[in-house]
């Protein structure tokens, strides 16, 4: 079985100045995707999903453990190179245009100044933007914004795409767009990692989810496997909402 | 290398769009012209023309290298807070050509302001003026000379012994190295001193020098100088400086070695002069506007330098400490080597100033290279900067301090981008 992404008892404690440990992010965490399904990373915050994704994206090295995307560690430029990433929120440089930005990626991409233009094309077409191309992104909203960087992670046509929290902050059209995106990209051989805290939308996307909570797997499996309400399965393996005892404060 | 062209673009793009670029550039241009009228200068056009591309280009040069190590510093930091950084690095990027391509458009942009500012103080100073080849005369190496008088010393001066026996031999070699930098040689009336100048060969046609006033006196000096059959008389002095022209026609045969300048002195006070610094001969090396290319060139090659430095503390630091050392550096370099030089004695003092002289030292050492070609003095003294500058320059800053620095900024960038996240 080839994986597009193997996790292999991972982990990772952030430290401070002085090397003392401060918090165990991820505590031994595995998992493996198989190439053209769409993983959700599951998990409340503070679980360790963003390190999970750093790590897998290289931007992270874990204390121990292993990751490999492709067969390949994260941190090689022929790994980065089938590897496309939608932040949480959308950073842009503001003074460029969207055109502008999608030839930067392009370029970092390493596509050729004919390919590149042809996909730029591509993609504010598919994204909606080809009337605002040519405006600084400094002053687009949020939704624009987000289809940007959505553009921008697609440009150099990545194997993995990950992405952390694609539906945080977006209106339910949007949201809906996205989804609708992730779907089509997945049904083209895209392997797509998500994390999100919304399980709804993973619930709608997901073949296959991992829950994450504080730092360990809590479970994993197929969406199908999990019963009609993700949440429901989610609260029991994750744990009630605390009761806040606000009584005695109101009193 | 796409990427390399995508960064290089980018941070082209930011610098025009910042309008940091424009203000620079209009400022210099404006500065450079303005200062034609504001310099009056000592009455000569040699005196103009010195003052105005000391206080022009100088000060525009400056401007620049503080500008673009300080927009250096804050470029990557800048990037890495506004978590922008990170979705570069996560492309298929090498690392260390996302400083490399950077320091490539900030000092592109830099060297165009530099070059249109160098092509209007040409314009205004530079026009119709021969630059000239210099050559010093070769005299006993500095730590030789003070090797020997350690031992003379030690040898003759039980005094100096004891002293000697408390101190680090280093300390007092750099103390007596100074010494020698700094010995005068004094000519008295009537009397022919000879210096060897072993590369200046047959086109040298003037002599430079450089006269110290002694008991604040220098009256009326008066002297023959001899090269090859060629001879000029000591004239005028401008701030204890004369330029004087060997004339074959005023020759009458030469009495010197071939390489040999000789100096008679035909007046009625005695001549002090440091001849390791104050006597040059000078032969023509063509027109001022290839010496102007020339010193652009250098100058740019010390600003990729300093860029790659900022470059390499935006990447370790944050934008305000970056900011912060790379302008208390470059003060530091600009000030330590004169420091050094008023201050030159280790063996006086508190330890604390002993301390503060060392590293004031070791400043100006590690920044003599950078200070060692300083192409804006050159231009004012109508000294040619040489081929071979030229290629040190670009050998030193244009190739391996850059990478140098490309590559530790680079890995430093994967590492801190943990921390950041």
């Amino acid at each position: 079985m080839e994986y597009a992404l193997a996790v292999d008892n991972v982990r990772k404690t952030y430290r401070d100045f002085w090397m003392r440990p401060t918090v165990h992010a991820v505590k031994g965490v595995s998992f493996s995707v198989r190439a053209g399904e769409v993983f959700g990373l599951l998990g409340p915050n503070g679980s360790g999903k963003s390190t999970t994704i750093k790590m897998i994206l290289g931007l992270v090295r874990p204390d121990g453990g292993s990751i490999s995307v492709f067969g390949r560690s994260p941190r090689t430029v022929e790994a980065r190179r089938s590897v496309g990433y939608l932040p949480e929120l959308s950073y842009m440089h503001p003074f460029l245009t969207a055109r502008e930005t999608l030839s930067y990626y392009a370029g970092l991409c390493d596509l050729d100044r004919k390919t590149a233009r042809m996909r730029i094309a591509q993609l504010l077409e598919m994204t909606g933007l080809q009337d605002a191309a040519d405006r600084p992104v400094g002053g687009y909203s949020k939704g624009m914004a987000r289809r940007v960087a959505m553009a921008s992670a697609l440009v150099g046509k990545p194997g993995l795409l990950v992405m952390d929290e694609p539906t945080s902050g977006l209106d339910p059209v949007s949201t809906s767009e996205v989804k609708t995106l992730v779907k089509t990209l997945s049904a083209a051989g895209m392997t797509i990692v998500m994390s999100s805290h919304l399980l709804a939308d993973a619930q709608d996307v997901c073949d296959t989810v991992v829950i994450l909570n504080r730092g360990e797997k809590a479970a994993e499996g197929r969406i199908a496997d999990m019963g009609s309400s993700l949440e429901e399965y989610f609260l029991a393996k994750v744990g009630d909402a605390r009761n806040f005892k606000v009584a005695e404060f109101l009193a | 290398m796409r990427g390399f062209w995508a960064i290089f673009r980018l941070e082209a793009l930011a610098l025009a769009r910042s309008k940091t670029l424009a203000m620079l550039f209009t400022a210099s241009a404006a500065w450079t012209v303005a200062a034609k009228y504001l310099i009056t200068g000592d009455g000569t056009a040699e005196g103009f023309r010195a003052l105005y591309l000391r206080y022009s280009l100088g000060i525009v040069f400056s401007a620049v290298l503080v500008c673009l190590a300080a927009a250096a510093a804050g470029s990557i930091s800048r990037d890495r807070r506004m978590k922008i950084l990170q979705l570069t690095l996560v492309r298929p990027v090498r690392h260390f050509s996302v400083a490399l391509g950077r320091i490539a458009a900030m000092t592109l942009s830099g060297a165009a302001v530099l070059a249109v500012c160098a092509a209007i103080a040409f314009c205004i100073a530079g026009r119709g003026v021969q630059c000239m080849h210099k050559y010093e005369p070769a005299l006993e190496d500095p730590v030789e000379a003070a090797g020997k008088l350690y031992s003379q010393y030690m040898a003759d001066y039980p005094d100096f012994r004891e002293r000697a026996s408390k101190l680090p031999k280093r300390d007092i070699m750099r103390y007596l190295i100074q010494h020698v930098m700094n010995e005068y040689e004094t000519i008295p009336p009537g009397q022919t001193h000879t210096w060897r100048f072993p590369g200046a060969g047959d086109g040298a046609s003037a002599v430079r020098i450089r006269l110290t006033e002694m008991f604040g006196r220098l009256d009326a000096p008066s002297g023959v100088f001899a090269y090859r059959g060629r001879k000029g008389g000591l004239g005028a002095l401008t701030g204890g400086v004369a330029t004087v022209s060997l004339d074959a026609a005023a020759g009458s045969g030469t009495e010197n070695g071939p390489s040999e300048l000789s100096f008679e002195n035909t007046g009625r006070t005695g001549l002090s002069l440091h001849p390791r610094t104050d006597l040059l001969l000078l032969s023509p090396a063509g027109p001022q506007a290839w010496n102007f290319v020339r010193a652009v060139i250098v100058m740019a090659c010390v600003l990729v330098a300093f860029v790659s430095l900022g470059m390499l503390l935006g990447a370790c630091l944050s934008r305000s400490v970056a900011v912060f050392c790379v302008l208390s550096l470059l003060f530091v370099m600009a000030v330590s080597p004169s420091v050094t030089e008023s201050y030159p004695d280790p063996l006086e003092g508190s330890k604390v100033d002993r301390m503060s002289l060392a590293l004031t030292d070791f400043a100006a050492s590690m920044s003599a290279p950078l200070n060692a070609f300083d192409p804006v003095s050159r231009l004012e003294e109508t000294f040619c900067v040489e081929w071979s500058d030229v290629g040190k320059a670009a050998a030193l800053n244009m190739l391996l301090l850059p990478f140098a620095f490309s590559f530790l900024a680079g890995f430093v960038m994967s590492r801190k981008s943990t921390v950041s996240l």
